[in-house]
């Protein structure tokens, strides 16, 4: 990566914050409330919190990895620790994995469109409809993304207002007695909540944008606890306005929870609600491709080809949604899969990957400087 | 130059693509269904009705009315209406929900309505109302002085609610009650004589069969216990006990208040697998009508005594009716499952049945905040 363009683009703390943050509510924020009443019952909201700790610890190990070459992204750490072919590798499966993850979140969020908004558009036209933005966006580089995500933060919070109007008709009840079955389910349910604070692996690439530096572990901590906040607001509503038999048998009890909200002069809140939502779930695919196409002229050593990198990704996603029928089975197959490499990329992989840099400097003192 | 050509023709494109929102519909075609109802008719068939209204100046009648005696189900039956109506019928304006009585005799009939969550399109706000009557005595009832039918009994409902004499049952609020194990269903009842009129309130037990009503002042009482109760809710007592004077045709003793806060607790205690259920009811009342000579002013706690003890027994004989007929509406299940976890997984499985062994104490405090502008 180049100095020149790096002074250019540089994203300042509230933009770190919010593109992380930005990365971690995606669609399993609609989902996360069933998921954790199966494994955890109403006990799940203390699923949340642990799981915010385990994201927390995970994050300030990426976050010393980075310390030690503060210019770097990812890629340059692998070759740098790894050498150019191990290194090349290593990068590779990021690229897929970002790749899987932008086909994911951009075809989940567009099947959920068509289910609650347009039934009957084919997916070929929302799929376009959606990348165009999205290419303009991603064309201007990181610093714009940066304010995008800020900005759609600020003009999302009311929708965390809106989730909590359900409550006129809760039943706290619900939630007693805490810990109904002891703390083995409730550790089971961690799983899944850490799932769904994937995504602060992308400080691997946002740290080297950073203004201030010093700042970076405390912004990534607030974007976790910004997570987890939403996160446990929206299950708590959820849990105490459905019971626990109710709440396992809708896919997105979230908007299923906004269809109860009719003021006089709205019938149907949920196509609000969920046509802003869908600007919060672009940053999550924006950002992955931006991180694709970043890794992938990292990885081909030219970073002049990534306009076309980037045309060429967008016609690569338009033909899947042409050519293959996104099930809601395929997709959940897909979601499996990447849990588990994503629990391995941000989790696992931080520690071990700390653990052996800390252990390379020791024993070559001098490459550190480099 | 050419930067600027590139984003007019990026727009241009934009634009052209946005009536690809294929699913567009005027409301000229459409058909808004307000009113659904499901019945059983004499040859043990499920009949579907449903009432919209007719935009057009030149139409007499003001609503459209549709019955399908052979509907394979809700969805199917949507196909039927197209073949009958000139529009596209939408159900996302469906206002009220009508269950003939002769249905809710069949267990598992909630079945039935699994179109309307299923799909994102309806609302799940409709109320959904049990009919004494048979559906179609109210779906061909065209009141002269009332705006249309359909309109009429969501109308009804919603000023019921307010005060107090039915339930506010809407289909997401049902779906909770079927789900649930610790309550039993319960949904607002109509009937039609001359006009249409609320009955209160229907009680189902657990596979949504019809097994008992309560009164409009029962309701009321009942909501209490939910701690549902909203604007205004007018109780009245026979008042022999207070005045023993002779009784006066058409007038007799009455004395009526208006309930401006109640609060509700309940207490559980369990005992090896019984139950004891400690109610306790604070009310602020304001008395609005006294047709006997009555000193208030030094008799107050006499008047709260007498109120209390009222109120006492209506709630209990509630309370008895849904034990013999092993209901639970209130959702006694639901607090002991919160205060008495270990004894609730024991008994949740004939969690209706297990209440009639149960044991209510109820306890009613009255305060009268007044007795309006005379004495």
């Amino acid at each position: 990566m180049n100095t020149k363009t790096k002074t250019k683009q540089q994203i300042t703390f509230m933009q770190y914050v919010f593109l992380i943050h930005g990365m971690q509510v995606g669609i399993g924020f609609l989902t996360l409330p069933r998921e954790l009443s199966l494994i955890a019952g109403t006990d799940g909201w203390i699923s949340i919190i642990i799981g915010w700790l385990s994201a927390v610890i995970a994050s300030i190990f990426i976050i010393q990895i980075m310390k030690k070459h503060p210019d770097a992204t990812l890629p340059d750490l692998f070759k740098i620790y790894f050498g150019t072919w191990i290194g090349k590798l290593g990068t590779m499966f990021v690229v897929l994995y970002f790749m899987s993850v932008s086909f994911l979140i951009l075809f989940s969020a567009l099947t959920i469109i068509k289910v609650w908004l347009l039934p009957k558009t084919p997916l070929v036209i929302l799929t376009v409809l959606i990348l165009i933005p999205t290419y303009q966006l991603i064309r201007y580089g990181i610093r714009s993304l940066g304010r995008y995500a800020e900005i759609i933060f600020y003009i999302s919070i009311w929708m965390i207002v809106v989730l909590t109007i359900p409550l006129n008709d809760s039943h706290w009840h619900y939630l007693r007695p805490v810990l109904k079955e002891g703390w083995y389910p409730v550790l089971l349910g961690v799983r899944t909540t850490i799932f769904s604070y994937l995504g602060f692996e992308i400080a691997f690439w946002m740290y080297p944008y950073l203004k201030s530096k010093q700042l970076a572990t405390r912004g990534i901590i607030l974007a976790n606890t910004l997570t987890m906040t939403i996160n446990l607001i929206v299950t708590i509503v959820c849990f105490v306005f459905f019971s626990q038999q109710e709440i396992v048998k809708y896919n997105w009890p979230t908007l299923s929870l906004l269809k109860v909200i009719e003021p006089n002069f709205l019938n149907r809140w949920d196509v609000i609600f969920l046509s802003s939502y869908v600007l919060i779930i672009s940053v999550t695919w924006i950002i992955s491709i931006f991180i694709v196409i970043q890794n992938t002229s990292n990885l081909i050593g030219n970073p002049k080809l990534e306009p076309y990198l980037l045309i060429i990704f967008i016609v690569l996603l338009i033909t899947a949604a042409a050519f293959i029928v996104w099930t809601q089975s395929r997709l959940t197959r897909l979601t499996d899969m990447l849990t588990s490499c994503g629990l391995i990329l941000s989790y696992a992989f931080p520690v071990v990957l700390w653990m052996y840099t800390t252990l390379f400097d020791r024993i070559f003192p001098r490459r550190t400087s480099s | 130059m050419r930067k600027l050509m590139c984003k007019i023709i990026m727009v241009m494109v934009l634009l052209s693509m946005l009536p690809g929102c294929y699913d567009h519909m005027y409301l000229e075609d459409a058909t808004l269904i307000l009113m659904v109802g499901l019945d059983v008719n004499k040859d043990n068939h499920l009949v579907v009705y449903s009432s919209s209204p007719v935009f057009n100046k030149d139409a007499k009648k003001k609503s459209d009315e549709f019955e399908d005696v052979s509907p394979y189900s809700l969805r199917r039956n949507r196909n039927n209406f197209d073949a009958l109506s000139s529009g596209i019928p939408t159900g996302g304006k469906v206002q009220t929900i009508l269950i003939g009585k002769r249905l809710l005799e069949y267990p598992g009939w909630f079945a039935t309505l699994d179109y309307l969550f299923r799909t994102a399109e309806p609302t799940v706000t409709a109320r959904i109302c049990a009919a004494e009557v048979p559906l179609s005595d109210i779906f061909y009832f065209y009141p002269e002085n009332e705006p249309l039918v359909a309109l009429y009994v969501s109308k009804l409902i919603r000023t019921s609610n307010r005060r107090n004499i039915t339930v506010d049952t809407t289909m997401q609020r049902l779906h909770r009650q079927f789900n649930e194990e610790g309550i039993t269903p319960y949904i607002s009842l109509i009937n039609k004589d001359k006009d249409i009129e609320i009955r209160g309130t229907a009680l189902l037990d657990k596979e949504g069969r019809f097994v008992t009503q309560l009164g409009l002042q029962e309701t009321i009482l009942f909501r209490f216990l939910l701690e549902e109760n909203k604007d205004i809710a007018t109780l009245t007592f026979p008042a022999q006990e207070l005045h023993s004077g002779e009784q006066i045709p058409f007038i007799n003793q009455k004395l009526s208040i208006d309930v401006v806060k109640s609060k509700t607790k309940i207490k559980t205690s369990a005992n090896n697998g019984k139950f004891t259920f400690h109610i306790d009811l604070n009310i602020d009342a304001s008395v609005t009508e006294r047709t006997f000579p009555f000193q208030m002013k030094n008799q107050q706690p006499k008047v709260q005594r007498f109120i209390n003890e009222q109120i006492k027994q209506q709630i209990e004989e509630i309370l008895k009716k849904t034990q013999t007929h092993h209901l639970d509406p209130v959702g006694f299940g639901m607090h002991v499952r919160a205060d008495h976890y270990r004894a609730w997984k024991k008994i949740k499985d004939r969690w209706p049945e297990a209440i009639s062994d149960a044991e209510f104490h109820v306890t009613v405090h009255t305060k009268i905040l007044g007795s309006g502008v005379l004495q």
